[in-house]
């Protein structure tokens, strides 16, 4: 074969030419147009049957001149840019350009359509791992970038104090009503500053009164939040004060369920747990704040007393600001600290407490505090979900790594009749592109199936939406995947000759170890995550069970508990309270099956919970200890046996404890070994100051209360909660008789028997006292678990996902690397081998890969270690029992893997492969 | 070898006609185009790529002609040129202004037009 090109390229000068266009007919062009003439001719000549010499002198006789040649190319063709863009021709070259990528599109279409097994496994493994990634970037979106959707929720802050040497497990949120007052005159850093809590009503709506969560907030809240309404208005500053504060906002989302979008509803009176609300205006659709099931707000209006010095520290309210625009977060730590200083110097009495406690004013982004929960957990998940990509994305690559080896004599041809390495390289590059692309389209599709799965562990949203942010993102990713299956599918083609590529022999040789190495690489990189994620899952699922099994002081089978909320205006006193009371427990005791029942004001794992300061007569604090604070709950008696915590000492409530003027109390084992490490702590005299003033001044006014018992500790607040570990003190419900309480009933009978019973017998005594959030003590503990649950099952399937690509690319190696070496095989047959020894070969092979893997994953595991840990309980991130399960799991899987490749090995026909050659 | 210079200047007037006509049923190659205007003249008019080339990048540059490549597998790629409808147009014209100045010529020089 002459070349043409060569002989061209030497002839016709570049600079000859005049510089053109970009868009102009190129130097090259014109190389290979008349190169591929010449070459035409000779070749008919060939066939005219004259002799080589002849037809190429025949050739090169076409072209007599070369200088005339140039100049008349020259001439024919215009130079510059101006004048092109206003011909015809420009726009003939533009179309040529276009032309390139439309060419590429349409050969990468057809190699793939030709290539279905390759296109097919490519783009459903791009699509799992797109789209579990897709997935779990909506949800890190919607939680974690956008918990808040308000108006700029960045510049909005939470105050809260803390005492951090009480209780240290983690940052309070609330603040008290005092702090309302003086944070507004102190704070000049912080505009629009507002007081609120969720709290929870009953509206009649038809016959039943359905039971729905809102918040009370001071009327400042809506304007903070930059709240719009639809019709109506927003609280005005009047109704933030008792008596005046009987109006009602609604979402948009309840107005339409009550009232069908009927815009008079402006001015009606609706009762909302038995007091009249007058409804004053709807919210828009599309603001939502503390979760989508906050569906009405009302005013929060303090009394006097709270307001007052008294009531400093009783804090149970979320206090936040937002910052002035241009002030910075370090002028408002300043200013907090100073009004700090301020309230310790406030109260004398006070002061060494506070001290001791290490009393301060926190502030932080209301979001971060929103999302802490749960940004761990969706960290990870995130994280292995990129694992999972980045796992599919090397199975992809390898397999192009192979797929281009069988197509590298069809290169090589190219490669010398004149295409350039940049053409093939396009090539590569766009049919990377298609797959991931097409793998990108499945896989958000199948993201909009998966976006659900981590909805429990998301903060009150529906499921999180594919926005333009995930799409962009997931595009980004598409590309990368792309782009890297390209490189790798075009490593080969850019070490190579052409020459050496059209030989058949090219797949011997340092370019086959070469991409032999890779393919290893990539194997055990894959082995590598897919141990990861595995010990990850394993570690979670051992966390959770530890969690189940755990001594929470309760015994939950056979518990059903239930809220109970009486209105206000039939239940105005305590009495009243303490009259239902008797009258329903009694009711409910008289039901079949029932062994046990009783109220609290606090039902166990609700999330409901109060804590208050306790003090123990004569015990003197050691110098900077800092005061007592433990869970406070209101009791009948039969709650213990109800709830199933044992005694350690003393006695139960009973008969005794039944009046208001009770002074029994009940500790746990925490507290009596606290105050009473060595000694009984029953008959002894405890008392809860009323006031600030109290805690250090013991006077006749002083309420003592006598320890009549000392139960077990139990985890009040779920397996998994930070426990306020100073523990928990009872008092009988007949003192406080609060009208908001529940009810715990343990029974013999079925759960859902139990729990008909109940809801007739209440409705029996009182029509109008609604039973609501009715549950099993068992289903409670779950709830409170399933943010652990769902991440833990996630984390598996990630991990599930990741072992299976794993073990395809491992199959898909082997049986790559045995047919590489059937030459090898072959003759290891011939001078005698066996065939379990070259099964022994292949094994070893496949074991040596998992392995490896297994070292690097432990490794990555070692690593990560601490990441890892905030979400375990109860095992260490390198249990050494979890990390060698899950390595002889992983090696085992694999050698089964690796067993078909092996056993096609040694059917190698020893004839057929020394031939071949 | 370089034709007689008075057969240089005819063809030299007729070529973009030449070229224009092997396109009017069809795209092709230059060497097709060639080899047409051979075959069709019967030898009396040839091109070689040196005098064939300036001519279609000319007429392509006026937007007379478009071309593109065309890759197939195993062959190199060749570069095939179509008439775009200006390029018809003209064809038209050349045709008309040919004939008549073959008509007019006839006459005053007295040939019998073959």
């Amino acid at each position: 074969m002459r070349d043409f090109t060569a002989y061209v390229r030497r002839h016709l000068q570049r600079s000859s030419l005049p510089a053109q266009g970009a868009r102009a007919r190129s130097y090259d062009d014109i190389v290979e147009e008349l190169a591929s003439e010449l070459e035409a001719r000779y070749a008919s000549r060939l066939q005219r049957g004259e002799s080589d010499e002849d037809a190429w002198r025949a050739a090169i006789a076409e072209i007599p001149s070369w200088l005339h040649l140039a100049r008349d190319l020259a001439a024919a063709m215009p130079a510059g840019g101006a004048h092109e863009r206003r011909t015809r021709f420009a726009r003939l070259t533009r179309a040529v350009s276009l032309d390139h990528w439309s060419r590429d599109i349409r050969m990468s279409w057809r190699s793939l359509r030709k290539d279905r097994g390759f296109a097919a496994a490519a783009v459903v493994t791009l699509a799992i791992g797109l789209g579990g990634h897709a997935a779990m970037l909506a949800a890190v979106n919607a939680t974690l970038l956008h918990p808040l959707n308000v108006p700029e929720p960045d510049r909005i802050y939470l105050m809260a104090n803390q005492y951090p040497r009480v209780d240290s497990s983690r940052l309070s949120g609330v603040s008290a009503a005092p702090d309302f007052d003086d944070r507004r005159v102190h704070i000049t850093t912080i505009e629009d500053q507002a007081m609120y809590n969720f709290t929870a009503g009953t509206i009649e709506s038809g016959s039943v009164p359905a039971r729905i969560r809102g918040i009370a907030g001071t009327p400042s809240l809506l304007r903070l939040l930059r709240a719009r309404v639809a019709y109506g208005r927003l609280f005005v500053e009047s109704e933030g004060t008792i008596g005046s504060d009987q109006a009602i906002v609604l979402t948009d989302g309840l107005w339409r369920e009550l009232y069908g979008a009927d815009p008079n509803v402006i001015g009606r009176v609706i009762r909302l747990s038995g007091r009249d609300v007058t409804i004053v205006g709807i919210l828009q659709p599309g603001f939502m704040f503390g979760g989508t099931d906050v569906r009405f707000y009302i005013p929060l209006a303090f009394t006097d007393r709270q307001r007052s010095d008294e009531a400093r520290h009783t804090n149970g309210w979320l206090s936040i600001g937002r910052l002035k625009p241009g002030a910075t977060i370090e002028q408002a730590r300043a200013e907090l600290a100073a009004l700090d200083q301020l309230n310790i110097d406030r109260l004398p009495q006070l002061k060494p407490l506070l001290l001791n406690a290490g009393y301060y004013t926190s502030i932080n982004p209301l979001q971060d505090f929103v999302v802490r929960d749960v940004r761990g957990p969706l960290t990870l998940l995130w994280v292995a979900a990129f694992v999972v990509l980045a796992v599919g994305v090397a199975n992809v690559a390898s397999l192009a790594v192979a797929r281009s080896r069988a197509r590298l004599s069809e290169f090589g041809t190219r490669l010398a009749l004149g295409a350039r390495r940049l053409d093939i390289l396009r090539q590569f590059i766009v049919e990377g592109l298609l797959v991931s692309a097409a793998g990108m389209s499945a896989g958000l599709l199948l993201a909009l199936w998966l976006r659900s799965l981590p909805a429990t562990i998301l903060i009150g949203r529906d499921t999180p939406p594919i926005d333009a942010l995930v799409v962009a993102a997931s595009a980004a990713a598409a590309v990368l995947a792309g782009l890297v299956i390209a490189s790798v599918s075009a490593f080969s083609l850019v070490t190579l000759a052409p020459g050496a590529l059209m030989q058949q022999g090219a797949h011997t040789g340092t370019r086959s170890r070469a991409s032999r190495a890779t393919r290893r690489t990539l194997v055990i990189a894959q082995m590598a995550c897919a141990f990861v994620l595995l010990v990850g899952a394993g570690l979670l699922w051992i966390s959770l069970r530890n969690l189940l099994a755990l001594d929470t002081g309760l015994r939950s089978e056979g518990v059903v508990t239930a809220n109970m909320s009486l209105p206000a205006t039939r239940y105005a006193t305590a009495d009243d309270a303490r009259g239902f009371a008797t009258r329903s427990l009694e009711t409910i005791r008289r039901l079949p099956g029932v062994t046990a029942a009783a109220i609290t004001s606090a039902v166990p794992l609700s999330g409901n919970y109060q804590s208050g300061i306790i003090m123990a007569e004569g015990y003197t604090p050691e110098p900077g200890e800092p005061v007592i604070s433990g869970i406070r709950v209101a009791v009948t008696p039969g709650y213990f046996e109800a709830v199933g915590t044992s005694l350690v000492a003393g006695r139960y409530f009973d008969d005794r404890d039944n009046d208001s003027a009770s002074t029994s109390l009940i500790i746990d084992e925490a507290l009596a070994r606290r105050f009473w490490p060595n000694g009984d702590a029953v008959g002894h005299r405890m008392f809860r100051p009323e006031n600030p003033r109290q805690i250090t001044s013991v006077d006749s006014n002083t309420r003592w209360l006598t320890v009549v018992g000392v139960v077990r500790f139990a985890k009040l607040r779920g397996p998994a909660a930070i426990e306020v570990t100073t523990g928990a003190f009872y008092l009988p419900y007949a003192v406080s008789a609060p009208r908001e309480f529940g009810y715990v009933v343990r029974s013999h009978a079925d759960n859902s028997a139990v729990i008909g019973e109940l809801r007739t017998a209440l409705a029996s005594i009182d029509r109008e006292a609604p039973l609501f959030d009715i549950r099993t003590l068992d289903e409670l503990t779950s709830l409170s678990l399933m943010s652990r649950t769902s991440t833990m099952r996630i984390a598996s399937m990630f991990a599930t996902v990741a072992l299976f690509l794993s073990l395809v690319g491992l199959y898909g190696t082997l049986a790559y690397l045995v047919s590489q070496r059937r030459r090898e095989f072959g003759v290891r047959v011939a001078v005698g081998g066996t065939p379990r020894h070259i099964l022994g070969l292949v094994l070893r092979e496949g074991l040596v890969l998992a392995l490896a893997g297994v070292a690097v994953g432990g490794g990555a595991t070692f690593a990560l270690r601490r990441a890892l840990a905030a979400q375990l309980f109860g095992i260490g991130p390198s249990d050494p029992r979890v990390l060698l399960i899950i390595t002889i799991s992983l090696t085992a899987i694999a050698m089964v893997a690796s067993l078909v490749p092996a056993r096609g090995a040694t059917r190698v026909d020893v004839m057929k492969t020394l031939k071949a050659d | 070898m370089n034709p007689p210079p008075e057969e240089h200047t005819l063809k030299k007037g007729t070529a973009e006609l030449l070229v224009l006509a092997q396109l009017e049923d069809g795209a092709r190659h230059g060497y097709d185009i060639a080899l047409r205007i051979e075959q069709r003249s019967s030898g009396a008019v040839s091109f070689n790529v040196a005098s064939l080339y300036p001519i279609l990048y000319r007429l392509e540059a006026q937007g007379a002609i478009s071309g593109w490549w065309v890759e197939r597998a195993g062959q190199r790629r060749r570069r095939f040129y179509k008439l775009t409808a200006a390029g018809r147009k003209r064809l038209l014209q050349q045709r008309q202004v040919w004939s008549a100045f073959m008509v007019a010529v006839q006459r005053a020089a007295g040939l019998e037009y073959a």
